[in-house]
């Protein structure tokens, strides 16, 4: 059998062609030496295959967790911070300081709300209603006074109190921690990486036993259950940027069990640890015990002019709930259902972008 | 190379030699044999970003400093091999160039701003006391719409000389001979960002962006990214009108272009020049070779057949038609053979370290309690994934005197007493998620005092003359509102450039065995002996870069007795508002 032997014929750098049996004058050469040469001398984007380079968007914070009076008051009374940047992703009346014009977006994140999911059982949040439902009435200066009070009383009616019975959202509530991002020209996600990092009492403030509030780190009570933490990345609508029911969703991380990302499966011996300096509390090498949410390869592309939202929620849920271990108590001293102050949420977004002229 | 070069004119009748045919095209084949440089390619820059995330800018910070800056100091220094001690840019050397200005906050996708943690509070010198106001607010995050309307966000990018460079005085002294440090000599950028494109129920300009921007940025000089947001305070006054409000996860992005550089390397015969590099290629380029196959004198030069000028010249063709590259491939790989010369470009990695502290600054005493006991650190910690090789050449950190505690009629802020606070920057490589061994590698490593201007491993301090800082006629003793340190490389063998003594080059990256055996690293710096080196921890297998940043106590905070040693006085500022940035500065590579 005759075997066909295909003959690539120039394409890319020139136009011309040259074949036997028609005629090469040195004009035709000439234009295809000179097409090709300015090609090389010039070569453009198209051409190269690795035009890209990576940026990191790099964000995190060691949370202030709680303030036993210093200057002047005692130890054992718990006072937290504030939960900046973590605000609702509910946005309702009850949410509202001053004239209220009506909400735009009842959710600032979407399909992550709980308030409808039928299984997360004791874990449900219903993102609605006053912060905080406590006892003694939800009005304002009540409130206020409370907070505004020094010394003992100082926050004794609001959900900063050490009295972790009556204080805590009643109803529960998603809050979310979002960035935003602008990307003028096209660009692809590549990797994005959540840590909830767990430290020691040199770091975070308090001690970093195998439990917390007698049930093992990011795991629930009940063992493997609901799992409540979201990531999500959102890129607006170009023709309702403001509408967030109509974003687009890029990256949708829901119901990952935290037990399942943990930094460190085996127990490794800290003092087999070759460490760095300088040198951090003693149990927490290696970011042990601390979670770590990582997509790589993502291969999501940004359009030109693309506004990205980055969001991370987490529930406050009802009083006394500890879901996944997001929260801490040491005795009932503290209030068990923030989950703001008991790890320090890190991560990192990985973009890539291309050469430019 | 240089540029491909031909003769001009081949007229039609000319005798065609093999010199005017096939010079150009092994000109073209020399080129794309490893040799492509920018002045071959279209698009000659790579990009970088100056990435820094804010969680929380309370209005408390615009109250203390009316009129003044939340600011950011930052440096784009040379690389290693470009570096000169000089005030001078050597010859040669790229220079960033600012093209692009990102900003966003959070206003929960409604046309408001967020009740900040003092929203309803009055501020006045009472409350300025940080022992009273810790706690949450009940109402911190509603949406206040009101206010959205108020708010002017003015952006700037200041510059000013480097101390590192040109030599300045930091500021000293109290009252009226007291000496303020230099503040800002010019402005890079400015833009204000108005409240009507915050506060519409649609076409929000947030994130915002300004872009085709072209500002040459000196490597040798400073830069401070600055925020204003005066109206975040409510002035109306009285317990129900202050409606202060807060920026809540400030995204700041300053995006640059620079010209892309050689990739770092080196070799079996000096395998120290660029610490912790894969064996397996040292970091060197392994070329494809393409050949022209040039025919002898008085043959005919034929159209398609071999030697024929479209069989020659579909070589240059097919490759260009392929696509050419260069930089590394997964797990540090390098290329069977590569194209372009040119493949690495500029990059920084910010970190922020101690930032969204309960105060918004660490003040000795109300915050130091925060850890419990007598223990005489602060400690901070982050990590970042390791997703393609680069190669580190300097790490900085920042340290700031920033304050939103102003002076109350009787306590002020101020440095903590010379020599009794060091603050302390590491940056490691790290092996170990998901397996049942952890070990780090150092990188760098530095324990600095922000004491005076001739503190080792100062780079450069500045003072805009916030009022909360300065309290004019109150003056207080204060060296800087921010400054920069120098963080030096592990140094083995070979001594590398910088700010500082430190170590050459350090190659970040992860690995594979079994063909591409990228886990056998050339060895580091020794973290304890310097001018030694020592086979890596991380063993070639890092996943992460680990920052991390220790405020240490120089002696017990308490005494025996259990009372305040006398140098933690109550408001002595260990970190200012805002915390820290530790910048990784270096190379990245061309990826697909």
């Amino acid at each position: 059998m005759t075997t066909y032997t295909h003959k690539k014929s120039l394409r890319h750098i020139t136009d011309e062609q040259f074949s036997e049996k028609t005629t090469v004058d040195g004009n035709r050469i000439d234009k295809a030496l000179a097409e090709s040469v300015d090609h090389v001398n010039n070569i453009p984007t198209g051409d190269v295959l690795s035009r890209y380079t990576e940026t990191k968007f790099v964000f995190g914070y060691r949370p202030s967790r709680h303030f036993a009076g210093c200057l002047t008051g005692t130890a054992g009374a718990y006072y937290y911070a504030h939960h900046f940047p973590w605000m609702p992703i509910a946005n309702n009346a009850d949410l509202v300081s001053g004239d209220d014009p009506g909400q735009q977006n009842p959710f600032v994140v979407k399909g992550v709300d709980q308030s409808t999911n039928p299984f997360v059982g004791v874990y449900a949040v219903s993102n609605s209603g006053p912060i905080p439902a406590v006892s003694g009435g939800s009005n304002w200066v009540v409130d206020f006074n409370a907070w505004d009070d020094t010394g003992s009383t100082q926050g004794a009616n609001d959900f900063t109190s050490g009295s972790s019975a009556t204080n805590g959202p009643a109803n529960g509530y998603q809050f979310a921690w979002t960035t935003s991002f602008n990307f003028n020209d096209p660009a692809i996600i590549d990797d994005l990486m959540i840590v909830l990092g767990i430290d020691g009492a040199g770091n975070l403030g308090y001690a970093s036993s195998a439990t917390i509030g007698g049930v093992a780190k990011f795991e629930n009570p009940g063992g493997a259950g609901y799992d409540v933490v979201s990531v999500v990345l959102m890129v607006d609508n170009h023709f309702s940027k403001e509408l967030r029911k109509d974003s687009e969703i890029e990256i949708a991380a829901h119901k990952y069990n935290l037990s399942g990302f943990k930094y460190e499966y085996a127990t490794v011996s800290q003092s087999t640890i070759t460490d760095m300096s300088p040198p951090l509390d003693t149990t927490s090498k290696g970011l042990k015990d601390s979670v770590i949410l990582r997509w790589r390869d993502l291969n999501i592309p940004m359009h030109a002019g693309a506004r990205a939202r980055l969001s991370i929620t987490v529930p406050w849920t009802k009083q006394n709930i500890r879901p996944c271990g997001l929260t801490y108590e040491s005795g009932g001293a503290e209030v068990q259902t923030a989950p703001f102050f008991y790890f320090s949420p890190r991560g990192c977004m990985t973009v890539l972008e291309e050469v430019v002229r | 190379m240089a540029k491909v070069v031909r003769r001009e004119g081949l007229p039609r009748g000319a005798e065609l030699i093999k010199e005017n045919v096939f010079d150009p095209m092994e000109g073209m084949a020399t080129a794309l044999s490893g040799n492509v440089d920018v002045s071959q390619m279209q698009a000659e820059n790579g990009t970088f970003r100056l990435n820094l995330n804010i969680p929380y800018i309370s209005a408390k910070y615009f109250w203390a400093n009316p009129g003044g800056w939340f600011y950011v100091p930052f440096c784009l220094p040379p690389l290693q091999e470009n570096w000169t001690t000089g005030p001078e840019v050597s010859p040669g050397t790229p220079i960033p160039v600012l093209t692009e200005v990102c900003f966003s906050f959070d206003q929960r996708s409604e046309p408001a701003l967020p009740a900040d943690a003092w929203h309803k509070k009055v501020f006045d010198s009472v409350r300025t006391s940080p022992d009273a106001n810790y706690v949450s607010n009940i109402n911190e995050g509603d949406l206040v719409y009101d206010r959205a309307g108020n708010l002017d966000i003015k952006l700037a990018i200041f510059e000013k000389t480097q101390h590192a460079f040109y030599t300045q005085t930091a500021g000293s002294g109290a009252g009226a001979s007291a000496q303020i440090a230099p503040g800002a000599e010019s402005e890079v950028f400015a833009v204000t960002l108005p409240a009507a494109q915050i506060s519409a129920r649609s076409g929000r300009n947030n994130p915002a962006s300004w872009d085709g921007l072209s500002a040459p940025i000196s490597p040798k000089k400073t830069y401070m990214f600055a925020i204003n947001a005066d109206n975040l305070v409510d002035s109306t006054g009285g317990a129900t009108g202050s409606n202060h409000t807060a920026l809540v996860s400030v995204q700041v992005s300053l995006k640059f272009k620079m010209s892309l550089f050689v990739r770092d390397s080196s070799s079996g015969g000096s395998p120290n020049n660029l610490q912790n590099v894969p064996t397996a290629s040292y970091g060197a380029r392994t070329n494809e070779t393409i050949s022209i196959s040039v025919p002898t004198h008085s043959t005919v030069i034929k159209a398609d057949a071999a030697q024929g000028v479209s069989a020659e010249l579909g070589k240059i063709d097919d490759r260009l038609r392929h696509k050419i590259y260069g930089g590394y491939q997964d797990f540090s790989a390098t290329y069977v053979g590569q194209h372009i010369l040119d493949d690495a470009g500029y990059e920084v990695i910010a970190v922020p370290m101690f930032n969204n502290q309960a105060y918004g600054e660490i003040l000795a005493k109300p915050c130091w309690l925060h850890v419990r006991d007598n223990v005489r650190r602060y400690s901070d910690r982050a990590v970042i994934p390791i997703t393609h090789p680069m190669t580190i050449h300097h790490v900085l950190f920042t340290h700031s005197f920033l304050t939103a505690t102003p002076y109350n009629g009787s306590l002020y802020t101020f440095p903590p007493a010379t020599g009794k606070v060091v603050y302390q920057v590491g940056v490691g490589v790290v092996a170990g998620q998901m397996s049942d061994s952890v070990d780090y590698t150092q990188v760098a490593y530095a324990s600095r005092a922000a004491d005076a201007a001739g503190s080792a491993g100062i780079v450069d301090f500045m003072d805009l003359q916030n009022q909360a800082t300065l309290v004019k006629d109150q003056t207080r003793p204060q060296r800087w509102e921010q400054s920069i340190f120098s963080v030096p490389l592990v140094r083995g063998s070979v001594t590398g450039s910088g700010y500082d003594t430190q170590g050459a080059p350090f190659f970040v990256g992860e690995a594979a065995r079994n063909g591409y055996n990228t886990n056998t690293r050339a060895q580091v710096g020794d973290p304890s002996s310097a001018g030694s080196n020592i086979t890596t921890a991380a063993a070639g297998l890092e996943q992460f870069l680990e920052v991390r940043m220790r405020i240490l106590a120089q002696g017990d905070i308490f005494n025996a007795a259990g009372a305040w040693q006398s140098y933690v006085a109550d408001w002595a500022n260990l970190s200012g508002y805002g915390g820290s940035w530790v910048y990784i500065i270096g190379k990245k590579h061309m990826r697909t």
